[in-house]
C-alpha cells in the first residue's frame, strides 16, 4: 500500500480517466477526493470506491472558479487531511478548426484546461510547501503536439505542459514534484462510436496497433504519485502506444 | 509498488557498468517478484544466459554504464541495445501473451555536455535506438523505453566550480537531493511492469529536474 496515509485530490474524477486514477490511488491506500463539476456523479463515484474498500469523498468543484477551488481544498483537508497528491484531470475538448471556433469556445477551453490547472496547483502548492512534500500530476494530452481541428484543445494542453515544467522548476526545492501525463487514444464509448473505417485508420497509426485504456493512464499516475518517483519531475510522459514518436498512416 | 508480473516471470538484465544502479535494479525487480537473469557479457549473446524451456522473459533491461561517465571503446551502447534485443527476441512472448518490456538506462548527458562529448554522443545514440526499436517492435507487444539518469556525483561536481575549460556549471538536481541508484531502479521497474504496455519509445528523465532547461528534454 504505497500511498497509505496520503490524501489525493483528483479533478474531473466522476468518470473516465479521472475515475480510473481515483480508483487506482485508493486501491494503493490513498484517501481520495473525487472532485467533479457534477457533484452527484462525484458522490456516486466516491461511494463506489468506498464500496470497494477504499477511502473516498465526493466533492463538487468548478475548477475555473478560485472560490470553488479554495472551498474544495478546505473541505478535503478538513475531512481527509492535508493534501499530498493533486491530479489535475478536469478538462474539456471542443474540436473546431481555426475558421470556426468562437471566442466563447476558445475561452471556455482555456478556462477549464489551463486556468483550472493554475488554480488547483496554486492551492496545492500553498498546502504542500510548508510540509516540503507533494506530488502534482497534470493530465495533458498527446494532442498538445497539434492536430487538425484542435486549435483550442492543443493550445490549452500545451499550456499545461509549460505549466508543468515551470511548476516543477519552482517547487523542486520544496520536495514537490510536478509531472504530466499525455494520453493518446484511449478506449471510450465515444471512440467506439466512430465509424469502423475511422477506428481502423486510427489504429494503423498506432505503433503498438492497440488502443489504450483509462487503466493504463491510472497506472502511470500511481507511479508518479508514489514516493519512489521523488527524482522524476517536470516530465511529460506519453501514454499513447508510441504515437508521439510520429507515425502517420498511409492514405 | 507491486508489479503485475507475479509468479516469477523472468527479466534479463545486461550490465556493462553502473554497478550501484545494476544492484538496485536487480534488488527492486526481485522485490517485485521477478526472477532475474543477470549477465555482463556480450550483448549479441546475452540470451545465452537464458535457460531454454524455463519461464518466459517478460522484461529485458540494459544498463550500459553511461552514468559512470565512461566511453565505451569496444562497443557502443546503441549497437549493444540493438544486439541485445535481437538476441532476446526469440525468448519474448508474443503480444497475445503480454509481450515484453525493454528498458535501457541512459544518461542526461545525451542532452549535451562540453567535457563529456563522446559519452553524450553515445547516450544520444542510445535514445535514438530506443525510439526506433519502439517503432520496430510495437506491434509485437514489445515496448522499449529509456530511463535517463544523472550521476550521483552531479551535485559535488557543481559545487566544485565550472567544468574544466568552460564557465558552465554541471547540471544538478533542482531539489538539492542527489539522485540515487534506487530512484533510477524504481523508474526501471515502472517501465518493466506489464501494465506499462501502452507506453513505448519514452525517455523518462530521473534526474531531479536537472534536465528541464534543455529544449530536448520535452
Amino acid at each position: 500500500m504505497v500511498l497509505q496515509g496520503k490524501t489525493a485530490v483528483v479533478t474531473g474524477a466522476a468518470s473516465g480517466i479521472g475515475l480510473a486514477i481515483a480508483r487506482e490511488l485508493a486501491a494503493h491506500g490513498g484517501a481520495v477526493a473525487v472532485a467533479d463539476i457534477a457533484g452527484d456523479a462525484a458522490d456516486a463515484a466516491a461511494a463506489s470506491i468506498v464500496d470497494d474498500g477504499g477511502r473516498a469523498l465526493g466533492v463538487p468543484v468548478d475548477v475555473t472558479s478560485r472560490s470553488a477551488v479554495e472551498k474544495m481544498f478546505g473541505k478535503v483537508e478538513a475531512e481527509l487531511g492535508p493534501v499530498d497528491i493533486v491530479v489535475n484531470n478536469a478538462g474539456i475538448s471542443i474540436d473546431r478548426g481555426v475558421r470556426r471556433i468562437s471566442d466563447a469556445e476558445w475561452h471556455k477551453t482555456i478556462a477549464v484546461n489551463q486556468t483550472g490547472v493554475f488554480l488547483c496547483s496554486q492551492a496545492a502548492a500553498a498546502s504542500m510547501i510548508p510540509r516540503r512534500t507533494g506530488r502534482i500530476i497534470n493530465i495533458a494530452s498527446r494532442a498538445w503536439l497539434g492536430w487538425f481541428g484542435q486549435l483550442s484543445y492543443a493550445s490549452s494542453k500545451g499550456g499545461v505542459v509549460s505549466a508543468t515544467r515551470a511548476l516543477a522548476i519552482e517547487l523542486a526545492k520544496y520536495g514537490i514534484t510536478v509531472n504530466c501525463l499525455a494520453p493518446g487514444l484511449v478506449d471510450t464509448p465515444l471512440l467506439r462510436s466512430e465509424p469502423a473505417e475511422v477506428l481502423e485508420r486510427l489504429l494503423r497509426a498506432q505503433p503498438t496497433g492497440t488502443l489504450g485504456s483509462a487503466s493504463d493512464v491510472a497506472h502511470a499516475a500511481r507511479f508518479l504519485a508514489s514516493p519512489s518517483a521523488r527524482a522524476v519531475t517536470g516530465q511529460v510522459l506519453y501514454v499513447c502506444g508510441g504515437k508521439s514518436l510520429y507515425a502517420q498512416p498511409a492514405g | 509498488m507491486s508489479a503485475s508480473h507475479t509468479g516469477g516471470a523472468r527479466a534479463l538484465v545486461l550490465s556493462h557498468g553502473d554497478n550501484a544502479v545494476t544492484e538496485a535494479v536487480v534488488t527492486t525487480l526481485e522485490d517485485e517478484g521477478w526472477r532475474i537473469v543477470l549477465t555482463r557479457g556480450e550483448a549479441a549473446s546475452a540470451a545465452a544466459a537464458l535457460t531454454e524451456g524455463d519461464r518466459p522473459v517478460h522484461a529485458v533491461v540494459y544498463i550500459p554504464g553511461l552514468l559512470d561517465g565512461v566511453v565505451h571503446a569496444n562497443h557502443d551502447p546503441a549497437t549493444a541495445l540493438l544486439e541485445l534485443v535481437d538476441s532476446a527476441l526469440p525468448h519474448l512472448p508474443p503480444a497475445a501473451h503480454g509481450g515484453a518490456r525493454v528498458v535501457a538506462v541512459g544518461s542526461r548527458d545525451w542532452l549535451g555536455w562540453p567535457t563529456r562529448v563522446r559519452v553524450a554522443a553515445q547516450a544520444a545514440a542510445l535514445i535514438a535506438t530506443v525510439r526506433s526499436l519502439a517503432l520496430a517492435h510495437g506491434q509485437r507487444g514489445i515496448t522499449v523505453n529509456a530511463v535517463v539518469g544523472i550521476s550521483p556525483d552531479a551535485g559535488a561536481r557543481r559545487d566544485a566550480g565550472p567544468a574544466l575549460g568552460t564557465h558552465l556549471y554541471e547540471p544538478a538536481p533542482l531539489s538539492g537531493a542527489d539522485v540515487t541508484a534506487e530512484d533510477i531502479a524504481a523508474s526501471v521497474a515502472f517501465f518493466a511492469d506489464s501494465r506499462s504496455g501502452y507506453i513505448t519509445g519514452q525517455v523518462l528523465h530521473c534526474c531531479g529536474g536537472a534536465s528541464l532547461l534543455s529544449s530536448l528534454s520535452v
